[in-house]
């Protein structure tokens, strides 16, 4: 990547300016459009058997989404810290940030796989009916978007923690940043909708 | 903010190559000029169009938009086949042989990425030979559904084995493809230039594709809901990811700005 980083376009300067590249927003909202889908499914689904849907929500546990929105909150704090700390020209706290923004990120796969074991042990697993398909199909997919922002993450990381900036930093790290605020802005989402709707 | 000013001047990277001047200031193109290699390219670009067409069109005289479901009994099944069975075969014919007019604009995709790439083009061969690979996979389960279709009367359980040996590949093999997005995201992602041969949001958008194509993994745990072969993400999100991207991909190609001359070089390799 870093060998390619000359060529940034040159209009995504100055004020009127995007984070990360304009590009990256065709991916941020492409996702959010997907996710939308899969919410509108869950939301039919739910209306085609309240009572089914309102049995499973009960069985979820609260303290897991609770926990997992906090997770990535944290993270995502830390993760706009570590821009922050690079734009003021400190890698080594920048990195640092970066880090544990990464070490949450970890803790939330743990806490998903986790929670999926005790559901699956319980005899509800993604075959079980279809609040639980969905149920494990809502959660896998934003488990994917994890992955995929959490590879993001170190390259993030790889950026920030040099001494010097090289070229095409902003457009990675910023794009980056905004990825993983995507992904935890569709977790927010899922908590209400998933974990907390039972009416 | 003095580092995002010291990132916008960047400087060469010690022990980094730094990219080869510009021959000509004025900004380079992907596609050929003028003569028949312009008509060729357009012509291959607009194969893809028709292609996606023709499929659709196939598709729905067979009546499999969507397909039938993994759930459907056998017998009932077997009855659709025998009532529809010529409806079916001619649409079914329509679809699979308009598949042999991706690999025009396949080629054309590899064109553009060799000259993004120049010499080495990784991506543009690995783009061709997933290209390739999806085109097979689209052709191969379509002849055996030919040959699903082809006795009515036999067995209903032996028509429903082949039915799953059609949609199994044809809708879950979902990697191929996505190495075809892949390939193209990162050569334009690659692309040494000032500014690029291809727009950058073309890569961001060939990754949205890949990642709308990966919730097809999931795909042989389920025999209803969202994530069977006619479930919304495998099939719909599929069908819906490909299709914006041919027509996307094919507006951006037809857009693009011709090549300068002097780089249409018979290898039609960037220098």
């Amino acid at each position: 990547m870093a060998a390619t980083a000359t060529r940034r376009d040159p209009e995504a300067r100055g004020a009127g300016r995007v984070p990360g590249e304009p590009g990256t927003w065709v991916l941020v909202l492409g996702e959010m459009t997907l996710f939308l889908a899969l919410f509108v499914a869950f939301l039919v689904g739910r209306a085609d058997d309240p009572e089914l849907f309102a049995a499973g929500t009960d069985r979820l546990e609260v303290g897991f989404g609770l926990a997992d929105t906090a997770i990535l909150l944290t993270s995502s704090l830390l993760v706009a810290a570590a821009v922050r700390l690079h734009r003021a020209g400190r890698p080594v706290p920048a990195a640092r940030s970066a880090a544990a923004a990464g070490l949450c990120a970890l803790l939330f796969v743990v806490s998903k796989a986790v929670e999926w074991a005790g559901h699956a042990g319980d005899g509800d697993g993604p075959t079980a009916d279809p609040f639980w398909t969905l149920y494990y199909t809502v959660t896998g997919m934003h488990l994917l978007h994890v992955l995929v922002g959490s590879l993001g993450l170190v390259l993030l990381h790889r950026r920030v923690r040099r001494p010097t900036g090289g070229p095409g930093d902003r457009v990675v790290i910023e794009g980056a940043a905004s990825y993983w605020h995507m992904v935890d802005l569709l977790w927010v989402l899922i908590l209400p909708l998933v974990y907390l709707a039972s009416a | 903010m003095p580092r995002v000013d010291a990132i916008d001047h960047p400087q060469p990277r010690p022990g980094g190559d730094p990219a080869p001047p510009s021959p000509d200031d004025r900004p380079d193109g992907v596609l050929a000029a003028t003569g028949p290699a312009r008509r060729i390219e357009r012509g291959s670009i607009w194969c893809g169009v028709a292609f996606t067409a023709l499929f659709a069109v196939g598709f729905a005289i067979a009546g499999f938009i969507p397909p039938p479901a993994p759930t459907t009994p056998a017998q009932e099944l077997a009855r659709d086949v025998a009532a529809h069975a010529d409806r079916m075969r001619a649409g079914v014919q329509v679809s699979w042989a308009a598949g042999v007019l991706f690999l025009p604009w396949i080629a054309v995709v590899s064109q553009v990425l060799r000259r993004i790439e120049g010499p080495g083009s990784i991506m543009a061969r690995v783009q061709l030979g997933a290209g390739i690979g999806s085109t097979m996979l689209f052709v191969i389960p379509m002849l055996q559904l030919q040959a699903a279709l082809l006795r009515p009367e036999r067995s209903p359980e032996v028509t429903q084995a082949m039915q799953d040996l059609v949609w199994m590949p044809f809708v879950g093999s979902w990697a191929v493809p996505a190495a075809q997005c892949v390939a193209i995201a990162v050569a334009v992602l690659a692309d040494p230039r000032p500014v690029p041969l291809l727009p950058r949001w073309v890569a961001y958008f060939n990754a949205w594709v890949a990642l709308a194509y990966v919730p097809a993994i999931a795909m042989p745990f389920f025999h209803e809901g969202p994530l069977s072969w006619r479930g919304l993400l495998p099939w719909w999100l599929g069908a819906i990811a490909f299709f914006a991207w041919i027509v996307v991909m094919s507006a951006v190609l037809l857009r693009a700005p011709a090549a300068r001359p002097a780089t249409v070089a018979p290898a039609g390799r960037a220098s």
